[in-house]
Parts: C-alpha cells; structure tokens; sequence
C-alpha cells in the first residue's frame, strides 16, 4: 500500500467528524507553482468555499500570479457538511479557462475551450469528499480563472471555489 | 466450420460475460485523444489474480487526452464507503506489472468516496494534457471494497504512450 498518495491519505479524513456550519460544503482549492526540475511543490494560492447566487459568490477571488509555460498544479478537496441524507447524482466539476478581466462575476463560456477540466458525479453522504490534483501550464499571457463547483445539489444554492491566474509573458 | 467458430463465439461470450459478472464492481474505462481511443474493464486485483494484457493508446505529446469512466456495483450488493481512485502516472515501460509509486510523475489523479448498491454509480471525466514523452499508466481502481474471504479491490487500466 506504499503506492497509495497524499491524496488519499487525505481522503481518509473524511472519518473525522468537523462542525458542521450552515453551509453545505467544504472546499480547499489551491494553485501550485512546480519546480521544473525537481517536480516539487513550491508556493501556492489558496481559496475557499463561497456560493452561488449571487454569481460570482460573496467573496473576492484570490489573485495567482504566474509565468506562461511554467509548470503549475491545480489541487481541491470538497467535502459535503450537508448533514441531512444522501443527495443523488451530484456533479462536482473543475476548469481552468481563460477570463476576460481578473475579477468578472459571470463564468466565461466553457465551450469555447478550457485548459484543463473534469467532473465527477456522484451520491453525497454526509461527510464524503472528492479531490483531485492535476499538473498543466498556462501557454499563453493573460487572465484566467481556475474554479471548482457543484451541480445539480437539489438546493437553491451551490458552492463553488475559485482562483484568478494572471499569467504574465515567460522571461 | 462456420458454426464451430459460431459456437466458440457463443461459449466465448458466455465465459466473458460469466467472467465480468463475477466481479463485484463493472467498470467502463476510456481514454482518448483525437480520433484515437481505448477500452478497459473491471479485473480483479486479488494478489493471486493474473492481470490482463493493457491495450497501449499513442499519443502526440502536448496533445489533450480524456478519461471517461463508469463505476457500478455489478452484484448489486451494498458496498459502503467505497474510494474511486484514478490516477495517470509515468511509468518506466507500457505493460510493467506494478504501478509506480505515485510520489513523482503524476499527471492527474482523482479520489472520492461514497456507497455503491443497486442503483448507484460513479462516472468521471477528466481532461488534460501531457506534456512529456514517455509512457504512462491510467489506472482506476476501488479502496475499501474487499470484503469477506473471497472479497478483492477491482481496477481498470490502459498505458498511454507520448511520443
């Protein structure tokens, strides 16, 4: 079992019991820089959990900033606090995509293409998590956001979780 | 001949279907890029289980590559607190027996938990890109689910070459 990550190790917390505030999850998002030649983790940002509506959330986004083409890992971990049953069929999805200025309330069109995405769907018990972490690199200057969401939660709220990259030109 | 190969079909289909049927998990796993895709199914990870042959899918690297997988319950039995574990990772060769150690070369890697039955089912799809050459293992694969004597985790895995 020394093959198992961080990652699950992680994972494993989900036994611990947390309080359980008014909102219904839990979301630690980050944004690491990569050493290039070691493939160690360097600095981060790091954002919680907000929700929508209103879009765009309540709180401000933190601001990443980076280089294009250096090496950077997205990692989140969602943990449902709705401690009321099982919610069926959840969607918890990612994406890096880019923005028109750092700060926008309306999420940009998906379709138009991300650098990175995935989603997951699921049934929520009380106290489950996901997360992921995947490596990639921002090719281009320019602004971006890196969010994390629910859907389709059965509620009149979802939360989400999310990061603004300004990706400068590499030296 | 032509019924002999009909009937070697038929048994065929029956040992495969008899074969997926005794694991507790089905599993669909895909990964493609491009045009250019690949399948794999649920098999035992039992220590004592002989792993199947891993279907290689090429790619150019610096391409985008999805995952797509389906996860359900197949005996229809209650498993609960289940983790789905994904991970690409490189490895030193297609086809290598082990998984690497997933403390360097991880390109994306998943994990969630929750109770699988009748009716529940897990179904990911991740999109990203790698960057290297070299070859890399897309494995998916349950924690947690082994239960009783007989009771073994289920796993589905493909290589991925970048050329």
């Amino acid at each position: 079992m020394k093959r198992l990550s961080c990652l699950i190790a992680c994972l494993a917390l989900a036994a611990s019991p947390f309080s359980a505030r008014a909102e219904h999850a839990r979301i630690d998002l980050k944004l690491i820089h990569i050493d290039p030649d070691t493939g160690a983790e360097g600095d981060s940002v790091s954002a919680n959990a907000d929700r929508e509506p209103p879009a765009g959330g309540y709180n401000d986004r933190p601001v990443a900033k980076v280089k294009a083409g250096e090496p950077l890992e997205l990692a989140f971990f969602l943990t449902n606090t709705y401690p009321h049953g099982v919610i069926k069929d959840v969607t918890v999805r990612y994406y890096v995509v880019r923005e028109e200025k750092i700060g926008q309330k309306a999420v940009p069109d998906l379709k138009k293409g991300t650098l990175t995405e995935g989603q997951f769907t699921m049934n929520f018990k009380p106290q489950c998590r996901v997360g992921a972490h995947v490596a990639f690199t921002v090719p281009e200057p320019g602004n971006y956001l890196l969010r994390v969401e629910t859907l389709n939660t059965d509620s009149d709220h979802e939360h989400f979780s999310a990061i603004d990259v300004v990706a400068d030109k590499a030296p | 001949m032509p019924r002999r190969l009909i009937g070697l079909a038929v048994l065929l289909g029956l040992f495969v279907s008899f074969a997926a049927a005794a694991e507790p998990f089905a599993i669909d796993l895909e990964v493609h890029s491009g045009k250019a895709s690949k399948t794999a199914h649920a098999e035992s990870a039992a220590p004592d289980a002989k792993p199947a042959e891993r279907g290689v899918l090429e790619i150019k690297a610096g391409d985008r590559v999805t995952v797509q997988w389906k996860l359900n319950a197949a005996d229809k039995a209650k498993h609960e607190d289940v983790t789905v574990h994904f991970f690409a990772v490189k490895e030193e060769q297609p086809g290598q027996p082990a998984p690497p150690k997933l403390n360097k070369g991880v390109v994306a890697e998943s994990a969630l938990t929750m109770d699988f039955g009748a009716e529940a089912k897990n179904e990911g799809e991740l999109t990203f890109t790698i960057a290297k050459p070299g070859s890399y293992l897309f494995r998916l694969e349950t924690i947690g689910a082994a239960e009783g004597l007989d009771g073994h985790e289920d796993f589905a895995a493909i290589d991925v070459t970048a050329r």
